[in-house]
């Protein structure tokens, strides 16, 4: 996948989130006609952060999203979510500003007075004979501040509350382009690391620990949670922990834009379908269920399938991530590749555990009052689910032919 | 400017922090924030031209984005809020202590990786810049409630800005918006909790 096939996904994406957030907006009372057009500059900025190669830029961009993104959060309107999305811009401000001391250590090791607009072509070109402590620390304070930002450990505690408490739109929202934004700036400072060479410190290292730590981390808090919500929101930490170890391993460019592409599209169509079982459930707890309540098949069936394709399903995108991984694993000679998928497969049965239940609730249709909204959902989620599908097989027919 | 003179400005804008952290009184925190970013203006004075634009547009946005925005909306915020858990400790200042001690040793270690920045590129400012980012670093362990933590937040920023002002002329214009991003927090802030302030009062309705 290239850069222009990742925008075009993102923006088919984004009209399946923008519907459903203008069509079925049920999270609180706002109208949510007045913040669409916050909606739309998160998207946009999102855009020219994904096109543009200017590293200052990126980080400007990367910073504005947070901004936008903590106000589309508190527009559930509860304490909870309000004081969530405070958390959120606070330990993201803090991640851009410890990204923004980076930048200014690497500037200012350059050899020849910098530009702002300069990308990382130019300043490799203008780095500095090896051994510089300026140019060392500025790459590691960079990728500090962005780990931080993607929400990987230490700085991972925003993540579960943020897409938890937020609208179910605006969760798909951050989820599915917030770690592109941020993977997407974060991928020059590994290849300047990885073309430096620092003696200190391998940046691609100290990424794969953190990365598997948030994985483990993500699998932990998910064995003891039964709020959907969170649950949900702890499958997307353990996509972007994905992301993370992928990019300690140096993909190249294709891969790398792909695996982004089947975040995007799983993240989206995940919180899609949890949006739909949080209503038709009427709650949010797994333990507070009401069995005499029943469910749908079809909601039943959606997440079920939302489930398989965030894990081990054949065709999902995320699947084909995985086989991925192994093979730029095994080709570097790191054989214990094997260990991330096998913690996939344990996220996905620890999850069958806790919903396969779902499957015994007596089924109904959709209950009057809420048909209107879940059928209308339910649409657009197909969309969602088929643009999953269709980056699965594309993903799938280019790997069989050696497109990878 | 002297380098006497300097050196004293930039222990004062230190010490302003510090009163930051130990202070718990919101008074007196406005104060002390006031106080640090007022010693902004030395740098900007002391690097910046009055012919260039840049010079005006970091007077503009220090006035506007620190010097109104951050006091304003520190202490709206310190309104607004239901409880007054603004100004309770986490730790307190047991960790302050063990802080100060940590933060000795460090740059005892450090002392001389600093000192070849500050000889290579004659910068005294660089040291106090390091001092107020570990300084606003203490704070964000110090405090336990998230908006408590915005004034070590700010000292974080003001110390970051410092770190641009003193490289000035090394470093491309315009990278001095990264200085800001406190003022920016602090508009977001307000605005999230304005959003919830009115739908609790029903205007949206």
């Amino acid at each position: 996948m290239n850069p222009i096939q990742l925008l075009a996904l993102l923006f088919f994406t984004f009209l399946g989130i923008f519907f459903l957030l203008l069509f079925t907006f049920t999270r609180s009372d706002e109208k949510i006609i007045r913040w669409s057009p916050l909606v739309l500059l998160f998207f946009i900025i999102t855009v020219i952060s994904v096109w543009t190669q200017y590293i200052f830029l990126q980080w400007l961009l990367v910073s504005s999203l947070t901004f936008v993104g903590a106000i589309l959060i508190s527009l559930s309107k509860t304490a909870k979510s309000v004081q969530t999305a405070w958390k959120y811009l606070f330990v993201k401000s803090v991640g851009s500003s410890i990204v923004f001391l980076g930048l200014i250590c690497i500037l200012m090791g350059l050899d020849t007075g910098a530009d702002i607009m300069i990308d990382l072509r130019t300043m490799i070109s203008q780095l500095p004979p090896r051994e510089n402590l300026l140019v060392e620390h500025g790459i590691f304070f960079s990728i500090l501040g962005y780990l931080t930002l993607l929400g990987i450990f230490p700085g991972h505690f925003w993540v579960e509350d943020s897409y938890a408490e937020g609208p179910s739109q605006i969760s798909s929202t951050l989820s599915a382009f917030n770690p592109v934004v941020t993977s997407i700036a974060l991928y020059p400072f590994l290849h300047l690391d990885d073309f430096y060479q620092s003696p200190l410190l391998q940046m691609k290292d100290v990424i794969l620990i953190l990365g598997t730590i948030t994985l483990i981390y993500s699998i932990w808090k998910f064995k003891f949670t039964t709020d959907i919500r969170k649950i949900t929101s702890l499958i997307a930490l353990f996509h972007t922990a994905g992301i993370a170890v992928l990019m300690g391993f140096l993909p190249e460019e294709k891969v790398f834009y792909y695996v982004l592409g089947a975040s995007v599209s799983i993240n989206a169509f995940l919180f899609a379908c949890m949006g739909i079982l949080r209503i038709d459930l009427g709650a949010r707890d797994l333990n507070l269920v009401d069995r005499k309540r029943g469910i749908t098949v079809i909601t039943t069936v959606l997440f079920l399938l939302a489930l398989g394709m965030s894990f081990l399903f054949p065709l999902s995108p995320i699947f084909l991530s995985e086989i991925i991984l192994i093979r730029i694993g095994l080709e570097q000679g790191k054989y214990w590749v094997v260990f991330y998928p096998l913690l996939s497969g344990l996220f996905f049965f620890l999850s069958l555990k806790k919903f396969l239940p779902l499957l015994s609730l007596s089924k109904r249709r959709f209950i009057e009052s809420e048909r209107k909204v879940l059928d209308l959902r339910v649409r657009l989620t197909f969309l969602l689910l088929f643009i999953s599908l269709w980056i699965g097989v594309l993903g799938l027919y280019e790997f069989l032919w050696g497109g990878f | 400017m002297d380098y006497y003179i300097l050196n004293i400005f930039y222990i004062l804008f230190t010490l302003s922090s510090l009163g930051i952290l130990i202070e718990s009184r919101i008074r007196y925190q406005l104060f002390f924030l006031l106080l640090q970013i007022t010693f902004l203006f030395l740098p900007l004075f002391n690097k910046y031209k009055y012919e260039d634009t840049t010079f005006w547009i970091l007077l503009v946005s220090i006035l506007t984005l620190k010097g109104f925005m951050v006091v304003y909306g520190v202490r709206w915020l310190h309104r607004t809020r239901e409880n007054m858990k603004y100004t309770v400790g986490n730790w307190g200042h047991p960790l302050l202590f063990v802080g100060l001690i940590f933060g000795i040793v460090l740059f005892y270690f450090c002392l001389d990786y600093l000192n070849q920045l500050v000889i290579f590129y004659t910068r005294v400012g660089i040291i106090y810049s390091a001092l107020n980012i570990y300084l606003g670093c203490m704070g964000f362990f110090l405090r336990s409630d998230w908006i408590s933590r915005i004034p070590s937040f700010i000292i974080f920023q003001n110390g970051i800005l410092l770190f641009v002002f003193e490289l000035a002329d090394q470093l491309p214009t315009g990278l001095e918006i990264g200085g800001f991003l406190d003022g920016f927090l602090i508009v977001t802030t307000m605005l999230i909790y304005r959003n919830k302030i009115l739908s609790i009062s029903g205007e949206h309705k």
